[in-house]
């Protein structure tokens, strides 16, 4: 299923182990170097600011379709904590 | 068979024509009970700011504007290309009902298990 999900939203500054401040990238090219990232640090969470409006629905998306975890989100801050797989 | 259907639409009014006809393609494929996504690309982005399609009415067909308002009321989601909203300095407080910016993993995600498209 595709629908919009209830993101889980919490402290924006909960802990995690790398920022990245992907600043207005979106669609493929996010995605692309938010993989890269990803791949990098396996078990780790990393605390993504995109302030690209399609980020807020593509990157429960992208979680879902690749196996990381989301762990909150704040869409409207463009703040999207996702755990690596692996 | 899967359930869902794609219409991708590049066209607005650089081509009212083919704009009109997706949107009554995607009309029939909801009505047929498909989970149906028109996805707003290139041009095609123009047409998920209000008033945008007010104006479009084709021969033969029923308003623009009351093909999209079906579509949705239908339970038909649009789905707008983020990079091409941004390219043409679109308006997010525009947005029609329904209308939904998303990147391409939105649209990766609702294909992945096999998906019909047609492409306008």
């Amino acid at each position: 299923m595709t629908e919009t999900v209830q993101l889980p939203t919490g402290n924006s500054s909960a802990p995690f182990d790398v920022e990245w401040d992907a600043g207005d990238l979106g669609c493929g090219e996010l995605l692309l170097k938010l993989r890269v990232r990803l791949r990098t640090m396996p078990g780790k969470i990393i605390r993504l600011i995109a302030r690209d409006r399609g980020a807020i629905e593509d990157i429960p998306s992208y979680c879902r379709i690749t196996g990381h975890q989301l762990l909150r989100a704040e869409p409207e801050k463009g703040i999207f904590f996702i755990k690596a797989k692996g | 068979m899967s359930g869902k259907f794609v219409v991708s639409l590049t066209r607005a009014k650089d081509d009212t024509d083919r704009a009109t006809v997706a949107f009554v393609v995607a009309n029939a494929a909801v009505a047929s009970e498909k989970d149906v996504v028109v996805f707003l690309n290139i041009e095609g982005t123009r047409l998920s700011q209000s008033g945008y399609a007010d104006d479009i009415h084709e021969s033969g067909f029923a308003p623009l504007k009351e093909l999209i308002t079906s579509f949705v009321e239908a339970g038909g989601k649009i789905y707008v290309c983020s990079p091409c909203f941004k390219k043409r300095s679109l308006d997010e407080d525009k947005l029609i009902p329904g209308a939904k910016i998303v990147g391409g993993a939105m649209l990766v995600e609702f294909m992945s298990e096999g998906c019909p498209s047609l492409s306008y």
